[in-house]
């Protein structure tokens, strides 16, 4: 399997515009439902209750009250966007970089213990992570990784590893095998291997899982709700929460934080939606 | 695809540069913190997320560092949603703050397992009541309730000292009161004229788009209203259950009872408890259940609700953020004199004095003894006096006075006792009910229906409950094994002294009672069986 | 292929082990000790923490005869066919995409798609939620706007019985038992996953052009053309994602546990097996009992696992 952008593939045909719309109605009116909490998110963080009330649904000329729930979300959400960035990267990096190796060895060699090996990760993909979370939690607890940003990122790590080596070693072992022959040849041990061939050549499929891992990161909110204490280190997730438990609601200052918290995810995307999109619509992940 | 590489380049570069920064904030706060060497930090976890509160603590915090530098209070903000789940997780997880507030989440045999008790403390004087009226007496008789709320009957020990106590009330928008009733219309007194009211504003409402609803509701505030009147009706039934005349039926008691058949949800005092409780309820907006205390908050300050019922501790956040003036008063209850109502009715309620938001120190604390000391400052005159000036909550200490804006709050000392309450059973079967209690505000035959769903499930939930009661009970025995054998020990060392004596026969005593209690609950409960 | 390394050389190149040792490490602190100390600990009365007595197969007894447990499951089973057709509008929408004969077209869809991911899933919860309120909730302003509240009042009245929906009062969808579960069916309308989508549109990418105009020329419609090109070739695809589908949705309770709280909502209508785990962990504190819950919910993975790897074979 190689990665094609869509445009080397198809064919194209003239003369069928007739039947295009309703298509093109179609999935804009789909995208629009879709996108519909993004506006309201949107364009409730311009107004105060009052106003909320007033006009619920139509967008409202930016006024002082917009400066007002920005401030109240950039103060609130800073410190907790830091902490998701610090955990999020740490984890899909440490992540991607572990799974790489294990990856690279199962797919260029068949060792002895090998295929137990293999198994030994492919069986934990019917244990249920679910099942796990009272003793991990116990066991974190021993380790003295609660209330730590670094009980957060090992089990990130940790529970990421088998997909992203189960895709990873598929990818591998599909590369051409004269590639690494040759550079055998020239005398490139393992990791010049892995560095000048594997990454290089599995970069979108390595840049989609990444940003998988990071979004399964940034996302999550049930293991930052049992392992973390103080408010200072909590990620978006427990931050949010704690946000929707306030007794009296601002919706425009919930709001405004809630558009806080997507904008790193969406500097992120503007750049890399390409490498994203071309990594999942190549078939990476075929299964 | 040339633009296409510099456009990731641009968008990984910058992931690499938030990280970075974030990197930098993570590890420089963890330096500084750790600025301060030789101070020690507290930590005080609660749930009191209402406007305010968190002023009042960080106001104490600050005064108590002034005067122990080397003590730094830090606040943990858990909104009650989820406070019980993480009180949990933090107690088993040994990353438990210092003080907790106890309530919520905490049932004996946590108490018992994670808290520090307070006998020893409670007969010596507050040290920072030094210099006031109340410099050399008791810790325990300076509340105004004597500690009866902090003391465990199960456990027969002080576990907690609270800051504050509450009441009740109806809150209602004055503005939108004047529109629908006439200007200068009297707040309602008896329960006739809260009927009144909610004809009135059914009229009112007849000629209008937005339609108002009479009282605020949340799975919160509802109950705050509607148990009342199940505990109005059932004054005179509950007083029947006490068989020793000692006015205290305890809530094991009532469940037993229950059991024994000596009453049920179909006693006339029950029913017409429940019949009240869906008349008014009906004024409440339909699935209240589900919703949260902040959307009730949320209906009351868009004028979308002409009242809402909440205690003292929502007069901050109500008027500073009303636009609109706010009246409190009394829930109109059903009287004596009440023609439809008042045939189970003994009179108005003596509020209790139960002292509130109250803290524990867990066993997990790295220092006890600077806990203790904040605990005692919070709750000396001049603590709680800094407190409810601040928080505009009712005062927990005697000689403390209330703030103006909450007059209306002052607790009624002189009236009759309430009477039962869903809350009088224990986890189990307040879910059996909680979960059929949405019956009760439907339309059809809402009371019958409602309890018929609650006839097969609710006896063996009561019945779970008291085998849990038994077994929380066995487990304080079995703890105070640990504690005597210690005692003991020390006195087998020949380290003997009054005090180790009186506490080795406090702890037998404290077996004894467990014991007994254990066993009556377990007899009458086979008794029961057959 | 993978280069075959026979035992003796293997001691020569042991150095290759070091690749895979850091991700085994991991996982068997992170993953097999919790796996395996869950399946001790469902044989203890344990609370957490260093106290726990030994009580043999008692917690799995209890479980059978704990009828939220098994309710839950019913309410995880309805959810999990739900969740089946839940998957129609995203291969729907890949296929109408793919069917387009822009290709500038295409790539603007497949961005358009993805947008949605910019916005955390916490936050598309907390609006969904908003979404539902009765007296705020869009839902209820779109349902009266259209005029489709009267149609669900007779619906209710002559048929379902469930007295939930009247006349003048806003419809409390997330407090009324009944509606728990057709609102957590409905949350996240129109049910797009950006990932599945793109995915889908990969396996659709190997059908060519000609493809369509000689299905065209034999005069199949859009829905055979679905079912005899597209539907075929994405087949793959539909099996990983209804795997992912199904053990995501029978594991899954974070939805129910922000929307619905630790109960379950009203009625405790709900309730999912995760939810329940959770609930008797850290709300009841009974850390065993949850393991062995934990063990029921693997032992109906597993055998949902195996089925589908006996009928519904992945070809790699």
């Amino acid at each position: 399997m190689r990665l094609t952008t869509p445009t080397t593939v198809t064919v194209k045909a003239v003369g069928r515009e007739k039947l295009e719309l309703p298509k093109h109605l179609f999935v804009l009116a789909v995208l629009a439902i879709e996108l519909l909490p993004f506006y309201m998110m949107l364009q409730i963080s311009f107004k105060n209750n009052v106003m909320f009330n007033a006009n619920p649904w139509l967008p409202i000329l930016p006024g002082a009250t917009l400066v007002e729930n920005f401030r109240f979300a950039y103060h609130l959400i800073l410190p907790y966007a830091a902490n998701t960035i610090f955990v999020s990267v740490t984890a899909a990096t440490a992540n991607l970089f572990f799974a790489i190796l294990a990856a690279y060895f199962f797919a260029r060699y068949k060792m002895p213990f090998s295929n137990v090996l293999w198994s030994a990760f492919l069986t934990l993909m019917l244990i249920p992570s679910v099942t796990n979370i009272v003793p991990l939690f116990t066991l974190l607890k021993k380790l003295n990784l609660l209330n730590s940003l670094w009980g957060l990122i090992a089990v990130a790590v940790a529970s990421g590893q088998v997909f992203n080596i189960f895709v990873l070693r598929n990818f591998i072992e599909d590369l051409p095998r004269d590639l690494f022959e040759a550079a055998e040849m020239d005398g490139a041990g393992h990791w010049k291997q892995i560095i000048h061939i594997v990454i290089p050549l599995s970069g979108p499929i390595i840049g989609t899982l990444f940003i998988l891992s990071f979004l399964g990161c940034w996302n999550d909110f049930l293991m930052p709700l049992i392992i973390l204490r103080d408010p200072q280190l909590f990620t978006l997730g427990v931050g949010l929460i704690y946000l929707d438990g306030d007794y009296a609601k601002d919706w425009g200052h919930i709001m405004a934080a809630f558009f806080m918290a997507s904008l790193p995810l969406l500097i992120m995307f503007l750049f890399t939606m390409k490498l994203f999109i071309r990594g999942l619509s190549a078939g990476a992940l075929k299964g | 695809m040339k633009r296409e590489t510099i456009f990731q380049f641009i968008g990984f570069g910058l992931v690499a540069i938030g990280y970075l920064a974030s990197t930098f904030f993570v590890l420089q706060r963890k330096t500084a913190n750790l600025e301060k060497p030789n101070q020690i930090t507290l930590r005080i976890a609660h749930w009191q997320l209402e406007q305010g509160l968190h002023h009042a603590f960080d106001e104490l915090a600050a005064e108590f560092t002034r005067q122990h530098p080397d003590i730094r209070v830090e606040q943990l903000l858990v909104p009650e949603r989820i406070f019980p789940n993480w009180l949990v997780t933090q107690l088993i997880g040994g990353t438990a703050p210092d003080l907790i507030e106890v309530g919520y989440g905490i049932d004996d045999e946590r108490l018992a397992r994670y808290f520090v008790p307070l006998s020893l403390w409670v007969e010596r004087p507050n040290p920072y009541n030094r210099g006031t009226t109340l410099e050399k007496i008791p810790w325990r008789d300076t509340f105004l309730d004597g500690m009866y709320s902090s003391y465990s009957s199960t456990l027969q020990d002080y576990y907690s000292a609270g800051l504050n106590m509450h009441t009740v009330r109806l809150y209602y928008n004055r503005g939108l009161y004047e529109k629908i009733m006439g200007l200068g219309a009297p707040a309602p007194k008896n329960f006739r004229e809260f009927e009144a009211v909610f004809r009135k504003l059914a009229d009112y409402n007849r000629t209008r788009v937005n339609k108002v609803v009479a009282i605020a509701g949340s799975d919160y505030n509802g109950p705050l209203l509607l148990d009342q009147f199940l505990s109005n009706q059932t004054q005179k039934l509950l007083l029947r259950l006490n068989d020793l005349l000692d006015f205290t039926v305890s809530k094991p008691d009532t469940q037993l009872a229950y059991l024994a058949g000596r009453w049920n949800f179909t006693s006339p005092e029950v029913r017409s408890g429940l019949e009240l409780q869906h008349e008014v309820g009906r004024n409440l907006p339909p699935g209240f259940q589900s919703l949260r205390r902040e959307d009730a908050t949320f209906y009351f300050l868009q004028e979308r609700a002409l009242m809402i019922v909440s205690g003292s501790w929502d007069v901050r956040t109500l008027k500073a953020q009303a636009p609109f003036p706010i009246d409190i008063v009394s829930i109109p209850l059903p009287t004596p004199e009440n023609p439809e109502y008042g045939k189970y009715v003994l009179g108005a309620f003596a509020e209790n004095n139960d002292v509130a938001t109250r803290f524990g120190i867990t066993r997990l604390s790295k220092h006890p003894k600077a806990a203790l000391a904040f605990l005692q400052f919070m709750t000396s005159q001049r603590g709680n006096q800094m407190f409810v000036d601040t928080s505009y909550w009712l005062p927990s200490i005697i000689g403390v006075t209330i703030p103006e804006p909450i007059r209306a709050f002052q607790p009624i000392t002189e009236g009759y006792t309430q009477g039962l309450a869903f809350n009088s059973f224990g986890a189990d079967g307040r879910l059996v009910i909680n979960q059929n209690l949405y019956q009760l505000y439907s339309d059809h035959e809402p009371v019958s229906t409602f309890t018929r769903s609650l006839e097969e499930d609710l006896r063996p939930a009561v019945r779970r409950d008291l085998l849990q009661e038994i077994k929380t009970r066995r487990h304080a025995i079995a703890h105070d094994d640990t504690t005597l054998a210690a005692l003991q020990w020390k006195q087998y060392r020949g380290k003997t002294s009054s005090e180790t004596l009186r506490k080795i026969s406090a702890t037998r005593l404290n077996q004894d009672l467990m014991e007994c209690g254990a066993y009556t609950l377990e007899t009458s409960l086979d008794s029961i069986q057959k | 292929m993978a280069a075959f390394i026979p035992t003796k050389k293997a001691l020569h190149e042991w150095r290759l082990y070091l690749f895979v040792i850091p991700s085994l490490v991991l996982i068997a602190v992170f993953a097999y000790f919790p796996a395996i100390s869950a399946v001790y600990h469902s044989f203890f009365d344990w609370q957490g923490g260093n106290y726990k007595e030994f009580i043999g197969w008692d917690n799995f007894i209890q479980a059978w005869t704990d009828d939220v447990l098994w309710q839950s499951f019913g309410t995880v089973f309805i959810l999990i066919v739900a969740n089946l057709f839940k998957m129609i509008p995203s291969i729907a929408v890949a296929v109408v995409i793919h069917r387009l004969v822009s290709d500038r077209w295409q790539y603007w869809y497949r961005v358009l798609v993805v947008v949605p991911m910019i916005v955390p899933e916490l936050v598309r919860l907390f609006i969904w939620k908003f979404f539902y309120d009765p007296t705020f909730g869009l839902l209820n302003k779109i349902l009266d706007w259209i005029e489709l509240k009267p149609i669900l009042v007779s619906l209710d009245t002559y048929v379902l019985h469930w007295n939930v929906f009247r006349e003048g009062f806003p419809i409390p969808w997330l407090s009324e038992p009944h509606l728990i579960v057709p609102s957590l069916i409905f949350w996240g309308f129109p049910w797009i996953g950006a990932v599945g989508v793109l995915i889908f549109l990969a396996g659709l990418e190997s059908i060519g052009r000609e493809v369509y105009e000689t299905a065209e020329l034999d005069g199949a419609n859009g829905f055979q053309k679905f079912l005899y090109i597209e539907f075929p070739l994405i087949l793959t695809q539909i099996r990983l994602m209804l795997i992912l589908m199904v053990i995501g949705t029978i594991q899954g309770y974070g939805l129910q546990l922000l929307l619905l709280g630790q109960d379950g909502g009203a009625g405790g209508a709900g309730m999912v097996p995760g939810l329940w785990m959770f609930n008797r962990a850290f709300s009841a504190g009974q850390f065993g009992y949850a393991c062995a819950i934990g063990m029921v919910l693997f032992v109906f993975i597993l055998v949902l696992t195996l089925i589908n790897n006996k009928y519904i074979r992945i070809q790699r």
